[in-house]
C-alpha cells in the first residue's frame, strides 16, 4: 500500500475483521479476514451476491449489528483514528454522529405511525447543539430541498404510506442530510425502486457526497452504478474478499475468476448474448469450504484452492486480488 | 409487419382492457392493449412496477376475466378465468412467478410437487407418473437425488428450475414468464436464461417474458414491448427496439440503466432526463399518459391520446412525435 502516507489516516479502517451468527443450527462463520478502507472524500463500491457479508460488514461499521446473534470474532474498526470496538461511550457517539445509513427499503426503515416532520425533528433535537423550532422547520425544508423533494411542506406532514417508494428514500437521504455525516453507508438504496427513479437517486446521491466533501459506500447490485459512482471497488464473496482495486481497473481488467463469472453473467445493453452463469450455489456458512470459499464453482480451481485460503497479491496499483492464480505475479511489496 | 404475419400467431391481444375497483376509487390497470406473439417466439414485455405488466399475464393464464378486449390463443377466445377454461386449454398455458421459494409448497417434496400437473392434466399413475417426474427433472438440469428434498432444501435458482419443471410437466405450448429471474443472483439468472432459452428452442415453446430488466430483454427475446400506466408505447424487434428507440419513455428508461463498460454507453440516448415518477393509474393524466414526465411535451399531449402508428415495419409508437399530422401541424403553429 503505498500511495497512501501514513501520516495521512484513512477515514475508516476496517481490519482483519471476523463475524460470526450463533443459531440454533451452529455457528454461521461469515465475514472472515476483511480488510476494508475508506479515504476522506472517497466514494467506495461494495460488489457481491445476496448473502455475501456486505450488509454485514456495514452493519458492524454502524454499530447496529444485532449482537446476539452475531458476534464480532476478531479486528478491528478505526473510525476517525479511533477504535470504535472498544465499547466506550465516545466510540458510540462518535460513530453515532458521524456515520449515517441507507437501507434498502425505505418502507421498513421508516415507522409508519409517525410523520416525516416527527423523523427529521427528532433528528434536529437530538443534534449537539439544538436549535428552535422555526430555524429546525427552515432546515428540514432546505434538507428536502436538497433531495429535490417535490412540495416539502406537504411532505412533512405525511405518513410514509402516503410517499411513494421514490419519495420515502428521498426522505431517508434527507434525514442523513439534516445530521451533517461524514461517512454515508448506503446499502442498496435503489434496489427496490424502477430505473428510471434509480437513476434519480444516484445521481442525488452523488451529487451531495461529491459537493459536501463526504465519503460514501455504496452497496449495490447493479454493477453499473457502482462504476459510475465509486473511485474504488470492493468485490466479496462469501464473506471473503475476492478483489479489490480502483473501480476502473477492477471493471476493465477483473482478475479474480469469481469477479469475471460475475460480469460475464450480467446481460449487457450491447447485446452479446446470455452467458452460461457460474456453476453452483454459494457455499453454506456453517461448514465453509476449508480453502478458496470460491473454489468449488472456480473454473480454475487448482489443488491448493481446496485446501488453503489465498492470500492477497497486489498487481500494482492496489490492485488486491485474493486468488492462487495470482500467487506468482506479485508486483512489488505490498 | 411483413416477417411476423407469415408465422402462425399462438395469441392475439387486442383492445384488452382491466379495471380493478379501489377505496380510492377505478384503477385501471390495463387501458386496451394490443400485441400477438407468434408461435415459437419469445415476446418481452417492459415495464416499471404498476405499469399493469403482470395483469396482463394474469389475465392470459386466466387467473381472472378482463373488462373488454379479446384474447385468441390459436384462434379462439379465451378471456375467461381458468375455472370456465377447458382442461386443454389450462393445460397449454401455463405459468412462472417471480418468487420461487413462495409459489413451492414448503410441506411437498419435488416429487410431490412436479407430480401435481402430471396427474392432472396427463392423467400418469405408478411407474409412467415415475419416468415422467425424473424426465421432468433431469429436462430443467437437477440430479434425480433432488426429487425427495423440500424445497427450503435447495437454493434460490434450483427452485426457479423446479417451477420452470412444473410448468413444463403438463406439455404445455406457451409459457407466462413473469420476472422469472427478478428475485435471483446475477449469475444464477443467466443459468435460468439459458436453461429458458435451451427449453424454448428444444420444445419450440412460446414465451411471454415479462420483466423490468431492459439489459434481459435485449439478450432473450425478439420483440420487445414497452408499457407504461396500462398502455403500450412502442413495440419493435429487440435489435430495433434498442438501436433506434424512439418512444421518449423508452429513450427514457434505456438513459437510466446503469451499464458496466464504455460500450454498452454508446447504446444509451443521452439526451433524456429522467424526471418525476409514474403516476397513480387510479388518477391517470389526461391525454398520452406519459406527457407528466415527457421532456418533448406538446400541448396536444395533454388532451388528445396517440394512436399507435407503424413507423417501420414492425415497428410502433403511439406518440404523437411520430405521427405525421402532428409533425405538420406543429412546424405550422411554431
Amino acid at each position: 500500500m503505498t500511495h497512501h502516507s501514513i501520516d495521512q489516516q484513512p477515514l475508516l479502517d476496517v481490519r482483519d475483521l471476523a463475524v460470526s451468527y450463533k443459531l440454533y443450527e451452529g455457528v454461521l462463520h461469515v465475514l472472515q479476514h476483511m480488510d476494508f478502507r475508506v479515504e476522506s472524500g472517497e466514494r467506495v463500491g461494495l460488489v457481491g451476491e445476496a448473502g455475501c457479508g456486505k450488509t454485514t460488514l456495514l452493519k458492524a461499521v454502524a454499530q447496529i449489528l444485532p449482537v446476539p446473534p452475531a458476534k464480532i470474532e476478531a479486528g478491528e474498526i478505526h473510525f476517525k483514528g479511533r477504535d470504535v470496538l472498544d465499547n466506550h461511550k465516545m466510540s458510540h457517539r462518535l460513530v453515532r454522529r458521524d456515520i449515517s445509513m441507507i437501507l434498502q427499503d425505505p418502507t421498513a426503515s421508516l415507522n409508519p405511525t409517525l410523520t416525516i416532520r416527527t423523523f427529521m425533528s427528532d433528528i434536529l433535537k437530538n443534534a449537539p447543539h439544538p436549535v428552535s423550532k422555526s430555524e429546525r422547520k427552515i432546515q428540514m425544508m432546505a434538507a428536502l430541498e436538497k433531495v429535490s423533494m417535490p412540495s416539502p411542506e406537504r411532505v412533512l406532514g405525511s405518513y410514509p404510506v402516503q410517499l411513494s417508494g421514490g419519495m420515502r428514500q428521498r426522505v431517508c437521504i434527507a434525514m442523513c442530510l439534516l445530521k451533517d455525516v461524514d461517512l454515508l453507508l448506503a446499502d442498496e438504496p435503489t434496489t427496490s425502486l424502477d430505473v428510471t427513479i434509480e437513476k434519480q437517486i444516484l445521481q442525488l446521491l452523488n451529487v451531495l457526497v461529491v459537493n459536501n466533501r463526504k465519503s460514501m459506500v455504496l452497496v449495490s447490485h447493479a454493477l453499473g452504478a457502482v462504476r459510475t459512482m465509486t473511485d474504488r471497488t470492493y468485490v466479496m464473496y462469501a464473506g471473503h474478499l475476492a478483489e479489490s482495486g480502483a473501480t476502473d481497473t477492477v471493471f476493465d481488467s477483473p482478475a479474480h475468476p469469481y469477479t469475471i463469472g460475475l460480469f460475464e453473467a450480467t446481460p449487457k445493453l450491447s447485446g452479446e448474448g446470455v452467458s452460461d452463469g457460474i456453476a453452483g450455489e454459494i457455499p453454506s456458512y456453517l461448514a465453509p469450504p476449508p480453502g478458496c470459499r470460491f473454489a468449488p464453482r472456480c473454473p480454475q480451481a487448482m489443488a491448493i484452492c481446496h485446501e488453503k485460503q489465498p492470500v492477497g497479491t497486489n498487481l500494482g496499483n492496489n490492485h488486491v486480488v485474493f486468488c492462487w492464480l495470482h500467487a506468482g505475479t506479485q508486483e512489488g511489496d505490498s | 409487419m411483413t416477417g411476423t404475419e407469415t408465422k402462425t400467431q399462438i395469441l392475439e391481444v387486442s383492445n384488452l382492457r382491466k379495471e380493478f375497483h379501489t377505496r380510492q376509487g377505478k384503477l385501471v390497470a390495463v387501458a386496451g392493449i394490443d400485441f400477438a406473439i407468434a408461435e415459437g417466439e419469445i415476446y418481452g414485455l417492459v415495464g416499471e412496477s404498476g405499469s399493469g405488466k403482470s395483469t396482463v399475464g394474469s389475465m392470459i393464464v386466466g387467473m381472472y376475466a378482463s373488462n373488454g378486449g379479446e384474447i385468441l390463443f390459436k384462434g379462439q377466445d379465451i378471456d375467461r378465468p381458468a375455472a370456465k377454461r377447458s382442461k386443454d386449454l389450462k393445460r397449454q398455458i401455463q405459468l412462472v412467478f417471480q418468487d420461487p421459494g413462495g409459489s413451492l409448497n414448503p410441506r411437498q417434496t419435488i416429487r410431490q410437487i412436479l407430480s401435481l400437473p402430471l396427474k392432472l392434466h396427463r392423467d400418469l399413475r405408478g411407474s409412467a407418473l415415475e419416468q415422467a417426474v425424473e424426465e421432468t427433472v433431469d429436462m430443467v438440469g437437477l440430479p434425480l437425488s433432488y426429487l425427495e428434498k423440500y424445497p427450503q432444501a435447495i437454493g434460490g435458482g434450483e427452485k426457479q428450475l423446479v417451477c420452470i419443471g412444473r410448468a413444463l410437466a403438463p406439455n404445455p405450448s406457451f409459457i407466462v414468464l413473469d420476472e422469472p429471474t427478478s428475485a435471483l443472483d446475477v449469475s444464477i439468472q443467466a443459468k435460468i436464461s439459458n436453461k429458458l432459452l435451451q427449453l424454448q428452442e428444444n420444445l419450440g415453446l412460446s414465451y411471454l417474458f415479462i420483466t423490468h430488466n431492459l439489459c434481459l430483454v435485449r439478450n432473450l427475446v425478439e420483440r420487445t414491448a414497452i408499457m407504461y400506466l396500462g398502455q403500450l408505447y412502442e413495440t419493435a424487434p429487440t435489435e430495433e427496439f434498442f438501436t433506434n428507440p424512439l418512444h421518449p419513455y423508452t429513450q427514457m428508461l434505456l438513459a437510466s440503466i446503469p451499464v458496466m463498460s464504455e460500450k454498452e454507453e454508446a447504446y444509451k440516448p443521452s439526451e433524456v432526463e429522467s424526471v418525476g415518477e409514474i403516476p397513480s393509474p387510479i388518477h391517470r393524466p389526461s391525454g398520452c399518459g406519459f406527457h407528466t414526465r415527457c421532456p418533448f411535451c406538446l400541448d396536444l399531449c395533454k388532451t388528445e391520446a396517440p394512436r399507435m402508428t407503424e413507423v417501420s415495419p414492425g415497428h410502433h409508437v403511439s406518440c404523437h412525435l411520430h405521427t405525421d399530422s402532428v409533425i405538420k401541424e406543429a412546424s405550422r403553429c411554431s
